[in-house]
Parts: C-alpha cells; structure tokens; sequence
C-alpha cells in the first residue's frame, strides 16, 4: 500500500470524485454483458469503501485516523461507500 | 453504482476490500466491529443478488461478523495464511468458498502442478460448495497454461452445483 495523497480534509475535497451513480451513461458497458446472459455468468466487481479509503489515505495516516481523526475518517470512507452502493 | 448494477440484472457482485494481512486483520476485531463494519453494512443492503466477497489474509477472526453481513461466497483464502480444510469444516455450509490455488504455484509451477493442487482443493465435503480458484490475484506475470490448468482441473471436479 502506498502512501497516499490524502491527509486531510482539505485534501479529501480537493481529491476526492466519484461519477454520478445515476448517470445511465455509467451502465452501457455492464448491458452490454447482461444482454448475453444465456452465454455466461455476470459479475459486478467493485470495492465496498474501505481499501479504496485505505489506499488514498495511506495505511498508517488510516490506522491513526481511526482514533485521533475520526472526521477525517467519516467524511472520507462516507462517501465512497455510499458512492459505490447507491 | 452496485444498485444499478442489481437492478440490471448481474448474477452476482464481488466486492474486493482487502481485511487483513497473512498474520491477521489490519486492526482488532473489536475496531473492525466498530469502525469499518458499520458502513460495510450499510453498503451491503443495496446488494441484492448473491455476494462474493474477496479479502486477502487471514481472516478467521473476523469470519463470523462477515458471514452476518449476508455473503454468499468468500475469495480467495490464501493457502499460505488460511487452512481450507479447516475453513471448510467450520463454515463450509455456510458460505461458497473460491480460490486457495495457490499464486505461487500458478506463476512458478508447472501445469501439471497446477492442476494436482486445484484438483485437491476441490474435493467436495457433502453440502459444501467450493470453486478453485487463485489463492489470491491473478498476477500477469502468472503462466497461461497454469492458469488453463487450473480452468481444466475445476471443470473436471469441481461441483458447480450449489452456488
């Protein structure tokens, strides 16, 4: 895991962004699987939040975040967690 | 994006978040609970298919909060962390397990090595549904016929029935 790009939530607002979840446009590849599904199997592969949280604020600034920046925490993983969800 | 993906019609979503190190979970079960599990769940409601999920590690102590959340099949337990006969044993009938071939033997062994060990993964316990599968990533530098032999070999005995 790398270091990460960031370290607060100064950085989280400026780094942060996510597609707009209801934007069709985002699904026209997946359709084009679902279309076949008689050929094979369909597999939505994404994360939950919590490594892409991991990664962008890197291991050690996430395990100290937990206890002493528990906002940074929240507004950051929030986000990507309803964001991939949604 | 999985509630769309849902609602078009995907068999299934597989969620990759890595937990844990070959020695354990990054943190205490007990921080895990209370800190990364309740977003875990709140996410997990809008997944209404069957969910896969992966993390690499040594997961044990965290299995039983995972199993709660509503998965159906865990990936890719890790032979050189996890020991699949025991997983099998303890939760078999409670979830699908994939994977456990392992990376190293799918990049630096040969294919007839490959598919001797998918083959002894795969040996099924009665209502226990397991599909081989990479211990953990497929790294691009693995051998095609390695992983050919790992298909072959889980087609050949693998029960594909129960999932």
């Amino acid at each position: 895991m790398g270091d990460g790009i960031i370290k607060t939530l100064d950085d989280f607002r400026k780094h942060f962004h996510l597609p707009d979840p209801l934007d069709e446009c985002l699904y026209e590849p997946l359709k084009a699987f679902t279309g076949r599904k008689e050929e094979f199997a369909v597999i939505f592969s994404t994360r939950l939040g919590f490594i892409s949280t991991v990664i962008s604020i890197g291991f050690q600034t996430y395990l100290e975040a937990l206890y002493l920046d528990p906002e940074l925490m929240m507004q950051s993983r929030g986000p990507m967690s309803t964001g991939t969800a949604r | 994006m999985i509630r769309r993906a849902c609602e078009i019609g995907v068999d299934a979503v597989f969620t990759a978040d890595d937990f844990a190190f070959g020695s354990g979970p990054l943190m205490s079960p007990d921080s895990f609970r209370t800190k990364v599990l309740p977003s875990l769940k709140r996410a997990s409601k809008e997944i209404s298919v069957p969910w896969i999920l992966h993390t690499d590690g040594n997961i044990l102590p965290l299995v039983e909060d995972l199993l709660a959340m509503g998965i159906k099949g865990i990936h890719p337990l890790d032979p050189n962390c996890m020991d699949i006969r025991a997983f099998k044993q303890k939760y078999g009938r409670r979830v699908c397990i994939l994977g456990n071939v392992n990376v190293e033997t799918l990049t630096a062994g040969t294919a007839e090595e490959t598919y001797a060990e998918t083959r002894d993964s795969s040996e099924i316990s009665p209502q226990v549904t397991i599909h081989s599968s990479s211990g953990n990533s497929i790294p691009e530098y693995a051998r095609i016929e390695n992983v050919q032999a790992l298909v072959r070999a889980h087609e050949d005995f693998a029960d594909c029935q129960n999932i």
